[in-house]
């Protein structure tokens, strides 16, 4: 008896295992295929020369190394990124159908972004700065708002209030911005135009702690999953460790749309898809995410720059427009959904 | 919310998960400050051309550029008027003017492939467009961002590519010959508001009710063509109500839509009212004359002669030109300089 379900747990782990081996390939294959690809066709050779450092000076080296190596390398980060607050957002809220921007995060963002654009003439340089602290102030609003108790309700409604209030006066702004409002409208569409390696790595060094910080919490997330007594008697403290996951997705996806604007709906389905594939144990779960967010968002800024090129197909919109139909289909099936 | 936690020695330190949260603000910050201190790369070149733009940055080229990719459709004309438009390589979707524009390389602003693979030394492209063209920043390739907002903004913008592109000589006698031009119009709208009043204008963009406010230059063309705009209390490009224009009652409609007619305008609720609709005053007015390029002056004429029902001629106008001919002789064409209107008559000065 022991030794069938000692026998069949190993048999799900090495299955899971070996998806997450699926899933890193399939990471592999998007971010090869992500460099090779683009608006300006060049030939697989001449990739893999200016990936080795040779050809230094002809434009394809240029384009490569410094247009589409940084951008496939942010799409990518930018995708875990995004796909893991889904996943903590999801754990936290207990609810397959939330995701990271529910605390009205993108809309903070954008209301002081608008700010620093249109009355503080900020340098273009600094303005994932604002965004990045509007992001910040919405949280800190939703927690002041939600009072102590801060149960998940309570964060929800406080989390309408603050995106209804934060859009009003973008709207107000907007209405006055004049010439200026281009560039917000621009921004709130969501996408990796302009992405250089500078990009790169400061989304790189800003998420590294919070990826480290999560990496340690996925055992933790698998007992909160059991239902707060349950979690409690076994000794997990369930509000600090519900609010620290709110506050990683929170900065995960602050760091993402500080530079590359709000882009929905990847913290939603790709977890959604990788528990379906992986199951919800968080330890496979949340690395699994991680590569398929990769994955998927690299793979849907290949079709954005490819689709109608040399013209650029907005990301945010394109994944809007993918993922809406898909969350209908959820919020219809919801009685079917593993969880 | 417990940040700060005691350990197993009964001290009082920060969870480790929340050191790592204050660890990614603070990269991230430093990051982006870092990120922007670091950008404007020092180039080691000799720099023999040296300008500064219209956002503050200075710009530097080591000779005069051979590839100009131009995305801002004014400074195509310009560049076209400079003579320098077989150096442009590339050019925006929006750069008809001059029509032979279109036959160069189109490429998208957004997408820095697209135009480094056309192998650019020089970019042009308005102050909006910067945040799409920072990996290009990003590999020294340099460029130029014009944000002209005033009349003087265009000249300034005039002289901003013509020295950027090796022919400082040409831009400087352009802006000349615009000034003197220009000035030649402030005296005839000076006599002629003196004499007839100013009319009051609305301006229509491409889109219904969208107006100009009065940052904007086509506002400043306005103002100097003698007319008051009704939208000059606002800012930034408004849309206005059927309400305000009707109550504003503007003697002179012009609009930049070239699928609306006259009667598009009559037919609008409540306007047959205003003045310029019973007195037939709507006129079309091409967007590549009231554009932040050398044309300008031809919006400015179309204005004048269309706000004061005069005919402005300003084919003596302009600065004296040193003109050769093939046998070598050297010309100098005596040019009217200005032409005022003294108690109406036409006093010509000239100049040697």
């Amino acid at each position: 008896m022991r030794e069938t379900v000692e026998t069949a747990y190993r048999h799900i782990i090495s299955h899971r295992i070996r998806i997450l081996l699926i899933l890193s390939v399939l990471l592999f294959i998007s971010f090869i295929m992500g460099i090779s690809i683009g608006p300006i066709s060049i030939p697989i050779l001449d990739v893999i020369l200016c990936l080795l450092g040779l050809h230094k000076d002809s434009f394809a080296a240029v384009i490569i190394l410094n247009i589409r190596l940084p951008r496939v390398l942010v799409s990518a980060l930018a995708g875990a990124c995004l796909a893991l607050a889904g996943c903590l957002t999801q754990a936290t809220f207990r609810n397959p159908l939330a995701s990271p921007y529910i605390l009205g995060l993108s809309y903070g963002a954008t209301f002081v972004l608008s700010i620093a654009i249109v009355y503080l003439d900020a340098p273009f340089a600094f303005l994932p700065i604002f965004a990045f602290l509007g992001s910040l102030l919405a949280i800190s609003l939703v927690f002041a708002i939600a009072g102590s108790s801060w149960d998940t309700a309570a964060l929800i409604l406080a989390g309408i209030a603050i995106s209804a209030f934060f859009s009003s006066l973008t709207s107000l702004i907007l209405y006055f911005a004049g010439a200026k409002a281009y560039v917000i409208i621009f921004w709130i569409f969501g996408g990796l135009t302009g992405v250089s390696w500078n990009v790169f790595w400061v989304v790189f060094l800003g998420s590294l702690p919070i990826l480290i910080a999560v990496a340690g919490l996925a055992g933790k997330l698998n007992i909160l999953m059991l239902g707060d007594d349950i979690a409690s008697s076994l000794g997990l403290d369930v509000n600090n460790i519900r609010l620290l996951a709110i506050i990683l997705a929170s900065l995960l996806t602050a760091i993402v749309v500080s530079y590359l604007g709000p882009i929905g709906f990847v913290g939603l389905i790709v977890p959604h898809i990788c528990r379906i594939i992986v199951g919800s144990d968080n330890r496979f779960l949340i690395p699994a995410s991680a590569m398929f967010g990769a994955s998927f968002l690299t793979l849907v800024d290949l079709i954005a720059r490819t689709a109608i090129a040399p013209a650029e197909l907005p990301l945010g919109a394109i994944i809007g427009v993918m993922g809406s139909p898909y969350f209908a289909y959820l919020v219809r099936n919801r009685r079917r959904l593993l969880w | 919310m417990e940040i700060v936690t005691q350990n197993w020695g009964g001290q009082m330190v920060i969870k480790r998960e929340y050191i790592l949260v204050m660890a990614s603000i603070l990269c991230f910050i430093v990051g982006v400050i870092v990120g922007y201190l670091v950008i404007p790369k020092s180039t080691t070149q000799q720099a023999s051309i040296i300008v500064v733009d219209d956002l503050g940055r200075t710009v530097t080229l080591s000779s005069p550029p051979k590839r100009i990719i131009s995305v801002a459709s004014a400074a195509t004309r310009t560049l076209y008027d400079l003579g320098v438009l077989d150096r442009v390589v590339g050019v925006d979707k929006y750069s008809d003017d001059p029509p032979e524009a279109q036959n160069k390389t189109i490429v998208d602003p957004k997408n820095s492939e697209g135009i480094l693979s056309l192998n650019p030394d020089l970019i042009i492209a308005w102050w909006y467009q910067q945040s799409y063209l920072a990996p290009i920043e990003e590999v020294d390739i340099p460029v130029i961002y014009i944000h002209p907002q005033t009349i003087d903004g265009i000249m300034n913008d005039i002289m901003l590519i013509g020295t950027a592109v090796g022919v400082p000589d040409k831009a400087r006698q352009l802006v000349a010959d615009l000034r003197v031009k220009l000035g030649y119009i402030e005296d005839l709208v000076d006599n002629l508001t003196e004499t007839y009043g100013r009319p009051y204008v609305y301006v229509e963009l491409y889109k219904p009710y969208k107006t100009i406010g009065r940052d904007t230059f086509t506002h400043n063309m306005v103002e100097l063509a003698g007319g008051i705009n009704i939208a000059g209390n606002l800012t930034g490009y408004p849309t206005l109500s059927d309400e305000y224009i009707i109550q504003a009652d503007p003697d002179i409609i012009l609009y930049e839509s070239d699928s609306l007619t006259y009667d598009d305008f009559a037919s609008r609720p409540g306007w047959e009212n205003i003045t310029a609709i019973k007195e037939h005053r709507v006129y079309y007015l091409d967007r590549h004359i009231a554009t932040a390029s050398p044309r300008f002056i031809e919006g400015l004429v179309f204005m004048v002669e269309k706000f004061f029902n005069v005919t402005v001629d300003l084919s003596s106008i302009g600065v004296p030109m040193k003109l050769s001919t093939q046998n070598g002789n050297n010309y100098t064409a005596n040019v009217i300089l200005s032409q005022r209107i003294f108690f109406g008559v036409p006093i010509y000065c000239e100049k040697q």
